[in-house]
């Protein structure tokens, strides 16, 4: 079973799908989950997701913006696609009835 | 980013691999992180380092190879070296030492020098085993464990130069008590058949990219535990008559095992992670 940030990095290689790299990937789970995200987490979780076998990395060539430097892409496996698919139907399942409706106390 | 702020950072990143180095700099310098970026890349370094110390086998490694055996291994070069002095001090003093002396002290020249050259070379090749050992059981914390066995080594010279086994031949013990005896050729034994095989073994270890399961690794430290502790006053303090089985099953039992047995030990074969290929 995938951790939550491993399902946060997936989902955001997946809708970032050929734009997929280090920086972007970043960006938009900062954008979407509106949490920050440490290069070191980024980076340590990305290495762990290809030794499961549920991402893919190669260095995509160099741009002009990064000074010439390369950007690690990322690809999700077929693998990965069924963990994270995974992951989503079983918080979807363990949801199912379940209200998070903040009450608030009327009594003052 | 200011200029010191981005040498700060590119200095800290050399502790990364190079292909890593380069799209974590790229990252950082496409997404403006500023003077941030040195505090990015210390996190990245400090999670990269611990990342392989949540696995047990780095524990496993450390605690029941690096410290016992480099500590197993420091003091027999010191028991070593307590044999091998008085056979210096012999070489050094032929051409004015009354024959008699040999006799009278209880010293088998030939056999003795025999005995020491195959205890050095078995302390040698435990050495690199223990460090192939090291590097194979866990490759992620195989640096810190190596470093934790020099440390390990180090402690043995600074506070156990004065260790030395008693003779077992009668000769004036204040002969040796020369800086050379007590300090420099201790040191050079510590150096030479310990410290630089352990080294090497590690080296082999991350060069073949091999990897030892955590059964066999307790099998091999389980088995050689019983060994060292079935002679463990005696070994190689003394040369008892089975030295010879010692010498056979240790140093090819271990290397065998971590080795050559793949199957039988469930040694696995690692394979470079796509960032380290490119």
């Amino acid at each position: 079973m995938l951790g939550e940030f491993e399902y946060l990095l997936l989902s955001a290689a997946a809708r970032l799908a050929e734009g997929a790299y280090g920086a972007a990937i970043r960006q938009e789970i900062e954008m979407t989950a509106g949490q920050r995200c440490s290069l070191g987490a980024l980076y340590t979780t990305l290495d762990r997701l290809e030794s499961k076998g549920l991402v893919a990395t190669w260095m995509g060539d160099p741009t002009p913006q990064r000074g010439g430097r390369p950007k690690r892409m990322v690809r999700i496996t077929e693998k990965g696609v069924e963990a994270a698919s995974e992951f989503y139907n079983a918080v979807a399942r363990v949801s199912q009835g379940v209200s998070w409706e903040v009450k608030r106390s009327t009594a003052s | 980013m200011t200029r010191t702020g981005w040498w700060l950072a590119r200095t800290l990143s050399r502790w990364l691999k190079p292909a890593e180095r380069d799209a974590v700099l790229g990252d950082l310098a496409e997404c403006g992180a500023g003077d941030r970026a040195v505090l990015e890349i210390a996190g990245l370094i400090a999670r990269r380092t611990t990342e392989p110390w949540r696995e047990s086998r780095a524990w496993v490694a450390a605690l029941g190879v690096a410290i016992p055996v480099a500590l197993a291994l420091s003091l027999s070069s010191f028991a070593l070296g307590g044999r091998f002095d008085l056979f210096l001090w012999v070489a050094r003093n032929h051409e004015t030492l009354d024959p008699t002396t040999l006799d009278d002290i209880g010293l088998t020249l030939w056999p003795g020098i025999a005995r020491l050259l195959v205890s050095s070379l078995f302390l040698g090749c435990w050495a690199w085993t223990c460090g192939f050992v090291l590097g194979s059981v866990a490759r992620g914390a195989a640096g810190l464990n190596a470093w934790l066995a020099c440390l390990v080594v180090a402690a043995v010279a600074l506070f156990g130069l004065n260790f030395r086994g008693r003779y077992p031949y009668a000769v004036d013990e204040g002969l040796f008590s020369l800086a050379f005896y007590t300090v420099v050729f201790p040191l050079i034994l510590q150096v030479g058949l310990v410290l630089a095989p352990m080294l090497l073994g590690v080296r082999e270890a991350l060069r073949n990219h091999s990897r030892v399961a955590l059964k066999g690794l307790v099998w091999i430290i389980a088995a050689a535990t019983i060994l060292v502790l079935r002679n463990w006053l005696y070994w190689p303090f003394r040369f008892r008559s089975d030295w010879m089985w010692m010498y056979l099953a240790y140093w090819p039992f271990l290397f065998v095992a971590v080795s050559t047995a793949p199957s039988l030990w469930n040694l696995e074969e690692r394979k470079h992670d796509s960032i380290e290929s490119n």
